[in-house]
């Protein structure tokens, strides 16, 4: 028996996948441990927008921390008051394991919650298992280089999930909620911060850890024409744009695409690379895919140790024959 | 912008820019910080390391100063070329680590305190069995900064070992200061009344944050920061005359316990498939997206 706490994050309007994600893998636990229970924390200035989805997904409990202070628009940055939310979500949640999204927003805050309730944090785990008081999990390290097995004991431990470890799966039926209202107060001023200016990544990108396909530019690809290339692919397979740190370098590519250590984590169904060299700080961003096409003018490119299928070629002439060839098949519906 | 790496910085930061005239103009009036890099000594992952019983044995390597730590430094030190003040050092490890401060000391740092915790584990190779845990590591830090004083700890974001990136959130948390992680930038924001003020850039998940923090405050730094400068001769010969304080705690007790069990080699693939003119197995592979597609975004 387990008490399953599961943070919801909401970007640009919406539950994230990782947030999905990692609810149904509570809910597979909470299946395999009789007895036990999945929650949501949900922090948002309009939380109920959100309800259904999170039924759909198979949540039994919710508690709502509601306050204006996590609207889109506020001068107050994120991370002091999400901490605050999530431990009052915790002290009155009483769960005996947390399971966070691996994002950004997570990653500022980690470390703090955890200080906060006095729990044990297990950040960026590809895979974890609920023991009877203690947690069991796999975390990458040494740039991807190993995995760490690794085991925190105590009420609640804190993990961070990384994108694409495992599916989100809707539940049949729709589960009935109950609802918390979690009481919350924040002073801004004790933040000691203020949000001046919020640089938007261009609007309309698919987000990086929604897709089943990420096409990933290198710094091959080094001018429009490459990238209209990429894109093309990309918008063929509904795949959202990553980039390597050489790309984003040329300026081809916005910052938030970054793929790696630095960057994000992406496990998609299909990772194509595209002009990458195979630096070990990205491929611990993409180890994880299931599959990997990797295309590069040099045979001996490090990529292709990291790649399940190799093309060897010059990007421009390969990218606009494969996106061809690619229409073609897909339209004979063979 | 300091250090500003080329193509890591959203396009519009022209407003931005104004801000920095404005340091130029009020910078006599406002005094010097003073910034402390906390700095870590990991093995070089691009060196051999190798698996030894569920142990890395990382005698055949190299250990360096981290990535994330060195842009932590490299950022610090270009703050005070523009704006003044100066920069210390923390490391909390083995007495080895020394090497690794005697190069932030060279890349232009002027102090450091070497934190040794006593009792540390048996197996040294078992590394980073050996060295305290995120927890313990920012209890260290917190008990040292305590008795300090400064206007920013800078950290790297997360260390290329262990890579959690928990410490410095841990850090701020125990000493009751405001933090920043992830960030892209580090400037003074010399707003008249006070101007004890940073503005940190912060690479979110989508957007870059221009924050203003009030100091003291603790900022965690991305490589993406700068390009850590490699020291020069001249900075090398001065560097040994800089002073290293040892320090020698106890491994704090009583804190909740992450072990770790074993490392294994990451998951292999099979050999890569290369594909000739045609790629029947890269296009069989990608079709099923291309019918269904995952929901429009
Ligand atoms: C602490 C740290 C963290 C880092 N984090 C990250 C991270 O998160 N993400 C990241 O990506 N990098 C990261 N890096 C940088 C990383 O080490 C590499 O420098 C970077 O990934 C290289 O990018 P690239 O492969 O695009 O460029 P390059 O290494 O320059 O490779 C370009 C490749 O394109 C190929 N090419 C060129 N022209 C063509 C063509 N016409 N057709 C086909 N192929 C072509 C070349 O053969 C080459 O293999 C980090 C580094 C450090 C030190």
């Amino acid at each position: 028996m387990a008490r399953l706490l599961t943070f919801a994050e909401i970007r640009a309007g919406r539950i994230t996948r990782l947030s999905l994600e990692a609810l149904s893998r509570c809910r597979e636990i909470a299946r395999q441990r009789r007895g036990s229970t999945v929650a949501v924390a949900i922090v948002s200035d309009n939380p109920l927008a959100h309800f259904e989805e999170l039924a759909r997904y198979g949540a039994e409990e919710v508690f709502a921390v509601t306050d204006t202070v996590f609207a889109s628009a506020t001068r107050t940055p994120r991370s002091a008051p999400l901490t605050a939310a999530l431990a009052g979500v915790i002290k009155q949640a009483v769960p005996d394991v947390v399971v966070l999204p691996s994002e950004e927003s997570v990653k500022e805050i980690l470390g703090a919650l955890a200080i906060r309730v006095f729990a044990p944090a297990l950040p960026d785990v590809s895979g974890f298992d609920v023991l009877d008081g203690a947690v069991k999990a796999q975390r990458p390290v040494f740039t991807a280089g190993f995995m760490a097995h690794v085991r925190a004991e105590g009420a609640p431990v804190l993990v961070s999930l990384r994108a694409g470890s495992y599916a989100a799966c809707q539940n049949p039926e729709p589960s009935s909620m109950r609802i918390r209202n979690v009481p919350f107060a924040f002073d801004e001023k004790v933040a000691g911060k203020t949000l001046r200016k919020v640089v938007k990544a261009a609007s309309g990108r698919i987000d990086l850890s929604e897709t089943s396909v990420v096409v990933a530019a290198g710094r091959g690809v080094r001018d429009e024409k490459g990238k209209r290339l990429i894109e093309e692919l990309a918008a063929l397979l509904g795949a959202a744009v990553g980039a390597s740190r050489g790309a984003i370098e040329a300026g081809l590519f916005p910052p938030s695409s970054l793929i790696g250590q630095t960057g994000k984590t992406v496990s998609p169904d299909v990772y194509i690379a595209v002009g990458i060299s195979g630096a070990l700080q990205h491929v611990a961003g993409m180890s994880g895919s299931r599959t990997v096409i990797a295309i590069n003018k040099d045979a001996d490119a490090p990529v292709f140790r990291h790649a399940t299928y190799g093309i060897a070629g010059d990007l421009y002439e390969v990218l606009p024959a494969f996106t061809e060839a690619l229409k073609q098949k897909a339209s004979t519906g063979d | 912008m300091v250090g500003l790496c080329q193509g890591l910085h959203e396009q519009v930061l022209y407003e931005h820019e104004a801000i920095r005239v404005v340091h130029g103009f009020i910078r006599q009036k406002i005094a010097d910080m003073k910034l402390i890099v906390c700095v870590k000594q990991v093995p070089d992952v691009a060196s051999p390391l190798r698996l030894q019983e569920g142990c890395i044995d990382t005698s055949a390597g190299r250990m360096v100063l981290n990535a994330y730590d060195a842009s932590a430094t490299e950022g610090a030190i270009a703050f005070t070329e523009r704006y003044g003040g100066e920069v210390h050092a923390v490391l909390v490890g083995p007495p080895e680590g020394r090497e690794t401060l005697r190069k932030v000391l060279a890349m232009g740092v002027a102090s450091a305190v070497h934190i040794q915790v006593k009792d540390r584990a048996a197996c040294p190779e078992a590394v980073p069995n050996a060295l305290p845990e995120a927890q313990a590591c920012a209890k260290i830090l917190a008990d040292h900064f305590n008795k300090e004083t400064f206007d920013v700890i800078a950290c790297g974001k997360q260390a290329q070992d262990t890579d959690a990136g928990l410490t410095p959130a841990m850090l701020a948390e125990l000493l009751g200061l405001p933090f920043i992680g992830n960030a892209i930038a580090l400037e003074r924001d010399g707003n008249g009344r006070s101007g004890n003020h940073l503005l940190v850039t912060r690479q979110g998940d989508a957007d870059q944050e221009i924050t203003r923090i009030e100091t003291p405050c603790v900022v965690s730094c991305s490589n993406n920061m700068c390009d850590p400068r490699i020291p020069n001769i001249k900075g090398i010969m001065g560097a040994r005359n800089k002073p290293i304080d040892v320090k020698i705690v106890s491994r704090p007790a009583g804190l909740p316990g992450v072990h770790v069990q074993r490392y294994e080699a990451m998951p292999g693939r099979p050999r890569v498939r290369m594909l000739e003119e045609g790629w029947d197995k890269a296009i069989e592979a990608l079709v099923p997206f291309v019918k269904g597609g995952p929901p429009a975004i």
